[in-house]
């Protein structure tokens, strides 16, 4: 469950309205402290060598089940440090890692549901990267590196948050 | 779709359709509130100045609104529609729901716009339709269809009334007005049918109760102040409030007290011994005097306002008299000024005419003089040539004035003096054949050749022999027979270039004489004499040139004897 924030959207318009430097400095607090988190996911992606040969890209393959590139899928995992639209719930994510290739959203995730189907058969022990995680949050490369991760991200976002917060506070009651 | 991510941190905002809830609830809540002030549950001293205040400002406002939209609907021409309009926007609060603050304004915009009260209420009802249906305020659908109306349709298009761009350049207004007609037919109905819409009818209705109070506040204020300031006035305000109070806690308490007595169920005012026949007739004394203080005002205002459009209008009238007046001054001068100019242009041709009939009456008057047969006829025409003498020289006269020349004004006075002189001698009848003669004579034009000028010229040319130390001419050949003076000085010519010379004085006919010349005679042209081989002959040479130009008529002889040669039907030894 992510942390929930009060005030931090308005946070970010005040910074840009009062405190530009601030405002600019707050995004890369909080990239600096994702960072680590989409490395150690891409780390435990497969190479292209890895995959099992079905699965890899190969011609007249224009079927509808998405092939695996390790380059794409690599470059599929990052991170975001700008407010997002509200979702169903009214919330706004201020920070999020995300593993947005369909390749790399099944290797994330396959055999969460179904660990006995042959897909997830054939591809189980090939990989040195194992599920960590639990419920929804459970996975193999983003999930994994986030559990491993032991919530040292999320502290350095909401540090970072908090530290923009008072420097504007700060700033804003000093009299000249 | 691959939906795999982390969020490390969330805001809660709410989403689109919490604001919505969150918007109308505040909204109903606000109806509410604003129903239980407008009711005035506390009858506080304070409460009551307040609301007696509020409904003061409500009243002023009001009738400021009216006069507004009065005041437009007469600017555009629709004054005569200022009382039905108001039971209108009155008619439409009361179905709606609607504040009249947010109708006239709306109907104002309209009015002007369309300038006709009827489409400007079949506007506004179409107004309320669809700000009952969209949500919008009813000034901002109003700013849309006036816009609209005049021929911009960006308004439109921004209420997302669901007509495409493409319709709302294609479709004419009442063609689009149908159409949204169509679409939010009964949408004011059925918000009025709502419990928000029951809560703004309430509203309404208070809010006119808050009016007509404040309307009977302000009568009865002005009375009690009438003679001092707005100071007193206010004053005057705050202890009424304040006597209105204690009076409305003291009925309280006396009502309290009447409902313990057994026999009396139903309080009335009216019933109260002494005091309850006082307040009815107080209360009859203040009705009384509010109708007819609104009959009064009323009368008074008709008449006021009537006496204050017919000042307006006379001023106004006067003001377009006067300006249509100096209009049409200056039109008479501009019209004076052009027929002056035309004038004056026609007057510059009829001067170049004048001075080509006197040229032509001048020629005309050298032929007649031909032609005349009797004495009267020559005075007659004396007269007519003097006078047009007299004319001539005044416009040479005239001519030389204006080229500022000095000289020729000088000659021209003298000319016009002259011919003054003459005309005042022909007019004066004393006037003798002779002095008619010379003054004919004058007019005949010269000769260039004549006899008496030739003979002149001969003896110009005997002088000038006798200088050189010739003392004759001498003929040359045959019998010499006594001639004109002009051949006598040819044929007294002792040489050929003698000869030729003399011949050149007579008029350059000939270039070279031969020896055997008899005779000449200028005059005619004709040359006589004897051949070489003893024969007489006689020719004539007719030079058709121009009189007093020897090259033309040298050229012209050269031709002739150059053709004759060439046809060879000349002989002879004239050199060429």
């Amino acid at each position: 469950m992510p942390a929930s924030v009060k005030g931090a959207v308005a946070l970010r318009k005040s910074l840009r309205q009062f405190s530009p430097d601030l405002a600019k400095a707050l995004p890369k607090e909080v990239a600096a402290a994702l960072k680590p988190i989409t490395k150690s996911a891409r780390g435990y992606l497969p190479d292209q060598g890895q995959v099992l040969s079905g699965w890899l890209p190969r011609q007249m393959s224009e079927g509808r089940f998405p092939t695996y590139n390790a380059r794409i899928v690599k470059a599929g995992i990052g991170y975001k440090t700008t407010p997002s639209k509200p979702n169903r719930k009214g919330f706004r994510s201020l920070a999020r890692v995300f593993n947005k290739s369909a390749a790399g959203a099944i290797y994330e995730t396959m055999g969460r549901k179904t660990p006995t189907s042959r897909f997830v058969q054939n591809q189980q022990g090939k990989y040195a990267s194992s599920m960590k995680g639990d419920g929804k949050l459970q996975g193999r490369a983003l999930f994994r590196a986030y559990d491993e991760n032991n919530g040292k991200a999320r502290e350095a976002v909401l540090a970072a948050i908090k530290g923009a917060a008072d420097k504007l506070n700060k700033r804003a009651t000093v009299r000249g | 779709m691959a939906n795999v991510f982390i969020d490390i941190a969330a805001e809660f905002t709410g989403n689109k359709a919490f604001k919505q809830a969150d918007s109308a609830t505040e909204k109903l809540n606000k109806g509410v509130k604003q129903l239980a002030k407008t009711f005035g549950l506390a009858f506080g001293t304070a409460q009551v100045v307040a609301y007696g205040k509020a409904s003061i400002k409500a009243a002023a406002a009001d009738q400021k609104a009216q006069q507004q939209l009065a005041l437009a609907l007469k600017n555009v021409g629709l004054g005569r529609d200022a009382a039905t309009s108001e039971a209108y926007i009155q008619r439409l609060q009361s179905e709606f729901g609607v504040v009249d603050d947010l109708l006239r304004p709306a109907y104002q915009t309209l009015a002007v716009a369309t300038g006709d009260t009827a489409e400007a209420q079949r506007l506004l009802n179409l107004s309320l339709d669809i700000a009952a249906s969209t949500g919008k305020d009813l000034g901002t659908v109003t700013a849309a269809l006036s816009r609209a109306y005049l021929g911009n349709n960006t308004a439109l298009s921004k209420l997302g009334v669901g007509i495409s761009k493409a319709d709302l350049k294609a479709k004419s207004f009442e063609e689009i007005t149908a159409q949204l007609t169509t679409t939010f037919a009964g949408s004011a109905t059925a918000a009025a049918n709502t419990f928000q819409g029951s809560i703004d009818k309430l509203g309404v209705a208070t809010a006119n109760v808050s009016e007509i109070i404040g309307t009977g506040l302000i009568d009865a204020l002005t009375n009690l102040g009438k003679d001092t300031s707005v100071a007193d006035l206010a004053a005057n305000m705050e202890k009424t409030a304040q006597y209105l109070a204690d009076v409305i806690r003291g009925v309280g308490v006396l009502a309290a007290k009447l409902k313990d007595i057994p026999i009396l169920g139903n309080f009335n005012v009216g019933m109260i011994p002494i005091v309850g026949s006082y307040l009815e007739l107080l209360r009859e004394a203040g009705k009384q005097t509010a109708m007819a203080q609104a009959s009064d005002n009323a009368h008074l205002k008709s008449l006021q306002n009537q006496f204050a459009v017919t000042k307006k209008t006379i001023t106004q009238n006067k003001a377009l008299t006067k300006e249509t007046a100096a209009q049409l001054k200056n039109k008479k001068l501009q019209q004076a000024i052009d027929k002056a100019n035309l004038a004056l242009n026609k007057g510059e041709e009829v001067f170049d005419m004048d001075k080509i009939q006197i040229a032509a009456a001048l020629t005309s008057q050298a032929e007649q003089l031909g032609k005349a047969t009797s004495s009267a006829q020559l005075l007659q025409i004396a007269n007519d040539t003097a006078r047009l003498n007299v004319k001539k020289s005044i416009l040479d006269l005239e001519d030389a004035i204006a080229a500022k020349d000095e000289a020729a004004i000088l000659k021209a006075t003298e000319k016009l003096n002259a011919d003054l002189k003459i005309l005042g001698a022909l007019s004066g009848q004393n006037v003798k054949l002779q002095d008619i003669k010379s003054i004919l004579d004058s007019l005949k034009p010269k000769d260039l050749i004549n006899l008496a000028n030739l003979d002149a010229a001969i003896a110009k040319m005997m002088e000038l022999l006798k200088l050189q130390g010739t003392k004759t001419l001498v003929p040359t050949t045959g019998t010499t027979t006594t001639q004109p003076t002009a051949t006598a000085a040819v044929q007294g010519a002792t040489t050929i270039a003698g000869t030729n010379l003399s011949v050149a004085a007579l008029g350059g006919v000939v270039t070279q004489i031969l020896p055997n010349l008899k005779e000449f005679t200028p005059d005619t042209g004709m040359i006589s004499g004897i051949s070489p081989n003893g024969r007489e002959f006689n020719f004539t040479v007719n030079v058709n040139t121009g009189i007093g130009d020897p090259n033309a008529i040298a050229e012209a002889i050269e031709n002739v004897l150059v053709e004759a040669n060439y046809r060879g039907t000349l002989r002879g030894l004239i050199a060429v």
